[in-house]
């Protein structure tokens, strides 16, 4: 609220103080004030009207431009920053430790023989793998953030085409097709500097699946099941590969996934 | 990511998307700059949760940090690699609006105020979109209270099809500079 002693009213342009009547700006005195002045002065009242013709339905226009913004993708890119800010957090806590074991080594020299009982037991807990991370990331996915993805088979065909393209893997919408789950979304992303893809299907029993596949260069490994941060996982390793399949669905559905995609992918 | 605090801002990271998305876009101009601006936003508010205080409006918060970094960083990178302030097609901004009457008058609208000069649109946007008082504005824009004022006159007058040549328009002072007037 503008009050007269504020601005020195008396200094001020005549545009901005009818400017702020208009908008409601002006406190009771400086209203009253205008109002005299403009009795008096015809000229004014003119102004206020042309400087009214400036205004616009700006908070319906403006409405309408929220709704064109790509929800979907800029909850990805949050989701995306969670994670990796959890993931350096995480790597902080591990260099906490090396510190802490420094420490206890110091105690360990000091103490003699005695400490050497207790060191075992101070081993870093590990830097979070790459399942933890994406299912940390799937965890702040909801049928939502797909639903509102429209079905566009030619987007998604170019999304499948380039991740593929970051695996070394030939990829199609048909390769990666299941019964009763739509492929939405082909999501390239990145693991400590390796090249990571999310497929994102949206089921309509069970929300979001997701198979996801690193480029990780480990040995092969046979499908195994392991549940995190409430998802079932089905994972596999192959060919330098890492697979995962995630999501709220019943394991023995996802492992039914798995082994439709794993001979294709 | 340590204390409970962080989950409050992503949470409202998460509800504010769309609105920052929204001012990136009237500040850049561009909708990939855009996206970059909100994502870059994420991860500043996220270095800085615990700066973050409870009970006070996390909206304003987060819209001073995209400002700062637009400023700052982004804009003053495309000033130095010498690419304008705003791309020459930025009227097509607001083309993916669906082709509704309600959205080809919104449009107009969209223009016209992306057609003001950078200062005036902010203000316009803050004060008459995202309902911030003057004093907010002026708080948000760190500067004096009566430069939203003429930046709104200023902005008012564009729209009304007022020339600089009207009397009444004479001898007021330029803010286009932002310099303040007590």
């Amino acid at each position: 609220m503008v009050r007269p002693d504020d601005n020195s009213m008396a200094g001020m342009a005549d545009d901005d103080v009818l400017t702020a009547y208009l908008d409601g700006e002006l406190d009771g005195t400086a209203r009253a004030a205008l109002e005299v002045r403009m009795l008096a002065e015809p000229g004014l009242k003119v102004r206020l009207d042309q400087l009214a013709r400036g205004g616009r339905p700006f908070g319906a226009a403006y409405a309408a431009l929220l709704a064109a913004a790509p929800e979907a993708r800029l909850q990805a890119k949050l989701a995306a920053a969670v994670a990796a800010r959890r993931a350096r957090s995480e790597r902080g806590d591990w260099r906490r430790w090396v510190t802490a074991i420094a420490a206890a080594l110091v105690i360990f020299i000091a103490g003699g023989a005695a400490g050497y009982l207790v060191l075992p037991q101070l081993s870093p807990p590990a830097a979070p793998g790459w399942r933890q991370v994406v299912a940390e990331y799937q965890g702040l996915m909801t049928a939502e953030t797909l639903d509102v993805i429209p079905n566009d088979p030619t987007a998604v065909a170019a999304e499948v085409s380039a991740a593929g393209g970051k695996l070394s893997l030939d990829l199609t919408p048909d390769k990666l097709a299941l019964p009763d789950a739509a492929l939405k979304r082909a999501e390239i992303l990145d693991f400590r500097g390796k090249p990571l893809v999310q497929l994102a299907y949206l089921t309509p029993d069970s929300g979001p699946v997701a198979l996801c596949i690193i480029a990780n260069g480990r040995a092969d490994e046979t499908q195994a099941f392991e549940t995190r941060e409430g998802f079932n996982i089905v994972f596999w390793t192959d060919n330098g590969r890492g697979y995962m399949l995630i999501g709220k669905a019943p394991r023995d559905r996802l492992e039914a996934y798995a082994d439709t995609l794993a001979p294709r992918v | 990511m340590t204390a409970r605090d962080n989950d409050a801002v992503i949470e409202g990271l998460s509800a504010e998307l769309t609105r920052l998305w929204r001012y990136a876009l009237v500040l850049s101009g561009n909708r990939d700059t855009a996206e970059d601006l909100v994502q870059a936003t994420c991860v500043r508010a996220l270095e800085r949760s615990e700066q973050f205080q409870a009970g006070t409006r996390l909206d304003r918060w987060l819209i001073s940090i995209l400002r700062s970094i637009w400023l700052n960083e982004i804009r003053a990178r495309k000033v130095r690699q010498g690419q304008g302030l705003v791309d020459a097609d930025s009227v097509l901004v607001f083309d993916g609006l669906k082709e509704t009457e309600t959205n080809i008058f919104a449009a107009q609208v969209l223009r016209e105020v992306q057609g003001l000069p950078e200062m005036q649109r902010e203000a316009v946007y803050l004060v008459y979109v995202e309902g911030l008082t003057y004093r907010e504005a002026a708080d948000a824009l760190t500067v004096p209270i009566g430069t939203i004022m003429s930046r709104l006159a200023a902005a008012r007058g564009r729209l009304a099809g007022l020339g600089p040549d009207d009397p009444m328009d004479a001898g007021r002072s330029s803010e286009e500079d932002g310099s303040p007037r007590r």
